[in-house]
């Protein structure tokens, strides 16, 4: 068993933290959260206009002290009750004017009279730990605040809107309501008629199926900060490095007339399609015995075989690299390059010019199409985790067929609930005999 | 107080006499208190032992030397497996008992055991001496010194029978409940609940007309329950049918008319009642739709005429009862002998005990059976044996550990699991699906499982599990056979496979040709012709269980290899002393929860209801904290 939401340390702490981004702005939200009852108190220590018995969700204006009692600041402060709060605790939020030095004092004062500086993420533990959100969506939550690209905020944020929380869910339901079907018959052979099993054991099937979609939905899974490498190959003097720094749109690469000028791989962060992506450009892929050369070519071998696509580099009318010499498994995308310059062409293959930039919209779009195989096609998704949950609960129902044994099948489901539920945090066991009862009419 | 006796137990139902036997078993002074020895195990509703996973449990406790099994062959008068055509693990085997006679025998076992006295009496209350139970009260005022007890009171604490309006304080029909018990229960600061069952009309054989009915019948190679019936002759009584009849749209229409006059629907009633045995009442309302439900039709003994109707539990006055009644097809002229009726009793909410099913707030006492908000006999009976063997070791001054079964282990264990750790909020029955590793626990199973353990406990002699033994010795070396018996695809053999309709294109084991799903009864004589030694003395049953393990092997490796990979998180001790409270982020309602339950293991903790996994990461990560600074 992994701990969910890792170690936590200190007894029921009051947590304080600035929730508003770092920076100057014209507000700064300082929040408190913690055990009923503890939160007020210290709130009303550091903003005394707030009342005694405050309403819950309703804005009171009051100054803000620091640590001496002196007014740091004035402002409105807002209390919630738990559990009706975002963290589950009692929780209070002070809205001070935006500057850094102001925050700080603040959180100073909060600290000198009991409460804790928050560690990143550890409103959102409490929040996982009073069942505010389920595992998916505090997931959701890290990788919303490290996103680096439009696609990545994309799919954390769909995470945090529970869009994966919600089609699991449905997922959930449909194996449970197939472990109704069986356990029904295997506990109460002489009340529950055997005719139904068949068709129970056939929505087995097409919830595997529908399993897998969802893990393909949810992408290869990346932990947060991996992102997808896209690697560019081909023979010498083929156009790699005009073509990598096209893309990146500077002038990184050495660019010569001379064929094998790229010696090392170099490697660049850029943004396609609203994916952030490493772009690798490589050494030209050709026999050789020059040392320094040689060893360029090997790196490029390296650096394709770890590579999410291969870009294909080929100069118009030109040789494409040997089968062999591209890894196994790994996406290809040849391109002509050069495509200002005459030469024969080919149908059906993407023509490149980075003097001109025809073609280079297309390409950056046909990366980003290429890239949603390990990047999911879904609108949530991120953490190899929930991939892998996905992929072992499909798994689990693997080799099942409408034949039965339902004692075996009813084993498999209850597997593959167990997976589903670490994605979420759920269990099934409690609701399954309630469902059977409403379900069934059963016993003597 | 001066202990007279070992072990006191107070009831003489299932539980009690499972409890009583085993402490005498493990050699303790033991007293059975019950109200009537003539009552000894009466079944005081179906005239069955067993079932799914019930028939599994009786296996189970006559694994460790218990009377349910061996009673229930040498009474039985319609044997059943049910579920026959599917696999071993979720078979059950089922008997109707001649119900004089299951009383009798039992009573006759327990009188003649060495060790053990009966007597006719009741309990009233607890003597505790520095914090430790010493005695008993009496009833009559009488002190009974102990150093343990077991309480097993069914339905008797301050029972309430209903049929209809008409309300009686009675612990079963005719029978005096027990008002003190349950106060002194509560003056330990127990908390008590309330439950409720029920039981269906027995109405005279003679006034049903068969004809308009189903017949029913039991297996025609009957199994038994008891490694002791294979040494002797079974079945020993005379086999007799069942019947089936069914409700119809005159009696659905009684039910609906007269609603309000059950105390179950007019609310007069308030004790949870089991889902799975739902009133017929319940059954018209909630399942509407239906237009029929079965009802069973069931002798209740050889020299009797009490016939008991299976299905038709209801609370309804006598009546509409009548009326309800001749509405079944076959039941038009029947004579009712005793309506049916609801009970409501006390009972203890068993997270108050350990997994020893020792009541924790007083050394020495221990509960078993309905008191502990389950129903059946079986689990009556296993609770029985289990609290029965620690009673035994308490008063024995804790020699050996505990006597605990694991979930993985038996259906008791099981049982006794969810007790401790989920409590019960309605009677709580066994069923195949509570156990996660169901595939074990089959009831084939049961000796190889159980029976060291039993022998460790004094449960068993060795001289009656020598019989046991030398039969798993012969299914191992079957196995081993089988596994190593080489079939080679040569013209001869061939032509006899053929014979059989079995075809063969490479190299096989014995074992290989019997995986096969469609491999042909035939087959077990073919092979036992090949390997004589030791094939040729396999039994039908041992025959069965060889081919299953051979054609579940996979599945069972899997669950065996799941076993091991939660039992190392789910067997992470939780210390007795360990604060909840003040845990960081732990909700305030899951440390209340785990506070009153106080699970030993993290395994249990989590299968505490409004305990979530995220709760249970959180228990995790403050163990591993405190082991952390404890290390370092």
């Amino acid at each position: 068993m992994a701990p969910l939401v890792g170690d936590a340390a200190g007894d029921g702490d009051v947590l304080v933290a600035r929730a508003t981004p770092v920076g100057t702005g014209a507000l700064a939200i300082v929040r408190l959260s913690g055990p009923a009852g503890r939160v007020l108190a210290l709130a009303r220590e550091m903003a005394p206009r707030i009342p005694a018995r405050p309403q819950a969700r309703r804005a009171y204006l009051s100054p803000f002290l620091d640590e001496e009692g002196s007014v740091a600041d004035e402002g409105l402060v807002l209390w919630f009750a738990s559990p009706a709060s975002s963290t589950g605790e009692e929780v209070v939020e002070l809205q001070a004017h935006g500057s850094p030095a102001v925050v700080e004092l603040l959180v100073a004062s909060a600290v000198s009279r009991g409460a804790r500086r928050a560690r990143p993420g550890e409103f959102t533990r409490r929040a996982l730990a009073n069942g505010k959100i389920d595992l998916a969506r505090a997931e959701g939550i890290g990788l919303l605040a490290g996103a680096a690209s439009r696609g990545e905020a994309r799919r954390a944020l769909g995470l945090v809107r529970g869009e994966l929380s919600r089609k699991v869910a449905a997922l959930r339901e449909e194996l449970l309501g197939v472990l109704v079907e069986l356990e029904a018959r295997l506990d109460f052979a002489e009340d529950v008629e055997r005719d139904g099993e068949t068709s129970a054991l056939a929505r087995i099937v097409s919830a595997r199926a529908a399993l897998r979609l969802l893990a393909s939905e949810a992408g290869a899974g990346r932990a947060p900060g991996v992102v997808p490498t896209v690697v560019i190959v081909g023979a010498p003097n083929a156009g790699k490095s005009t073509l990598f720094n096209a893309l990146l749109g500077e002038d990184r690469a050495l660019v010569t007339e001379l064929a094998g000028t790229t010696r090392d791989a170099v490697a660049e962060m850029f943004e396609v399609e609203g994916e952030r992506v490493r772009l690798v450009d490589t050494a030209g892929l050709r026999e050789t015995t020059e040392r320094l050369e040689r060893l360029g070519v090997e790196a490029a071998g390296r650096a394709a075989a770890g590579a999410d696509l291969l870009l294909v580099a080929r100069e118009a009318g030109g040789e494409s690299p040997a089968r062999g010499d591209l890894p196994e498994g790994v996406p290809v995308l040849v391109l002509e390059t050069k495509a200002d310059l005459p030469g024969e062409r080919r149908d059906g293959e993407l023509r490149v010019s980075a003097r001109t930039g025809e073609g280079l919209t297309a390409l950056r779009r046909e990366i980003g199409a290429r890239l949603v195989s390990c990047l999911g096609t879904g609108e949530f998704g991120g953490l190899p985790r929930q991939r892998e949950a996905l992929l072992s609960a499909a798994a689990a129902l693997d080799g099942l067929g409408a034949e039965g044994p339902a004692e075996i099948a009813a084993g498999a489901v209850r597997a593959g609930l167990h997976a589903l539920g670490e994605i979420t945090g759920e269990t099934a066991t409690e609701e399954l005999l309630d469902r059977i009862f409403s379900t069934f009419c059963v016993g003597k | 107080m001066k202990a007279h006796w070992d072990v006191v137990v107070v009831g003489g139902g299932h539980a009690g006499a499972e409890a009583a036997w085993a402490s005498a078993r493990v050699g303790c002074r033991t007293l059975l208190l019950t109200r009537d020895l003539g009552a000894i195990a009466r079944m005081s509703c179906n005239p069955a032992i067993g079932g799914l996973a019930k028939g599994q449990t009786v296996r189970e406790i006559d694994a460790l030397g218990g009377l349910m099994g061996w009673a229930a062959d040498r009474t039985g008068i319609h044997f059943k497996v049910l579920n026959a055509s599917r696999g071993p693990a979720v078979q059950g085997l089922r008997c109707q008992s001649d119900k004089a006679a299951y009383s009798r025998e039992v009573g006759q076992r327990l009188a003649a055991r060495p060790n053990l006295e009966l007597r006719e009496g009741a309990a009233a209350g607890f003597v505790v001496a520095e914090g430790v139970l010493s005695g008993l009260r009496l009833e009559d005022g009488e002190e009974l010194g102990c150093r343990a007890a077991v309480v097993t009171s069914g339905t008797f604490l301050r029972g309430l029978i209903h049929v209809g309006a008409e309300r009686q304080a009675a612990g079963r029909w005719g029978e005096m409940p027990c008002v003190d018990l349950s106060d002194a229960l509560r003056g330990l600061g127990l908390r008590i609940g309330r439950m409720k069952t029920g039981t269906p009309p027995r109405v005279a054989g003679k006034s049903i007309d068969r004809s308009k009915t189903v017949r029913v019948r039991g297996d025609v190679a009957p199994r038994a329950f008891s490694f002791r019936s294979r040494l002797e002759r079974f079945p020993r009584l005379p086999q007799v049918d069942c019947f089936l009849t069914h409700t119809t749209e005159r009696t659905h229409d009684l039910i609906r008319r007269n609603l309000d006059r059950s105390p179950l629907y007019s609310g007069v009633i308030r004790g949870r009642g089991p889902r799975y045995c739902p009133s017929i009442e319940d059954k018209v309302v909630r399942f509407a739709e239906r237009d029929r439900h079965q009802i069973f039709i069931e002798p209740e003994g050889l020299d009797t005429d009490w016939t008991y109707l299976g299905g038709l539990s209801m609370s309804l006055p006598a009546d509409v009862q009548d009326e309800v009644v001749r509405s079944l097809p076959g039941l038009e002229e029947a004579e009712i002998l005793r309506p049916a009726y609801a009970i409501e009793y006390d009972v203890v909410f068993p997270e108050q005990l350990d997994d020893t099913l020792a009541v924790r707030e007083l050394p020495g006492l221990f509960l078993a059976g309905q008191i502990n908000g389950t129903s059946g006999y079986e689990e009556a009976a296993g609770q029985g044996l289990v609290a029965g063997v620690n009673a035994a070791l308490v008063a024995k001054g804790r020699e050996q550990a505990p006597f605990t079964l694991g979930r993985h282990e038996a259906y008791i264990g099981v049982m006794i699991d969810d007790l401790v750790t989920l409590g019960a909020e309605e009677p709580y029955r066994l069923l195949t699906s509570r156990a996660e590793h169901r595939l074990l626990l089959g009831g084939d199973t049961a000796y190889a499982r159980l029976v060291e353990k039993g022998m460790a406990y004094g449960l068993l002699t060795e001289e009656e599990a020598a019989p046991i033994q030398e039969r798993e010795e012969r299914q191992r070396a079957a196995r081993a056979a089988l596994g190593g018996s080489r079939v080679l695809p040569d013209r001869g053999t061939l032509l006899e496979l053929e014979a059989m309709g079995v075809g063969l294109s490479e190299e096989t084991t014995g074992a290989g040709l019997l995986r096969r799903p469609d491999a042909p009864a035939s087959l077990r004589d073919w092979l036992a012709g090949r390997v004589r030694e030791p094939l040729g003395g396999l039994d039908d049953e041992e025959w069965e269980r060889l081919v299953n393990e051979i054609r579940y092997e996979g599945f069972l490796k899997r669950e065996r290899e799941v076993i091991e990979r939660v039992r190392r998180a789910a067997d992470r001790p939780v210390p007795a002393d360990f604060r909840y409270r003040g845990v960081p982020g732990l909700s305030a309602e899951a440390a209340e929860k785990l506070e009153r339950h106080r699970p030993r293991t993290l395994g249990q903790a989590g299968r505490i209801p409004g305990v979530t996994p995220a709760a249970v990461t959180l228990l995790l990560a403050r163990l591993a904290s405190g082991e952390r600074r404890v290390s370092s």
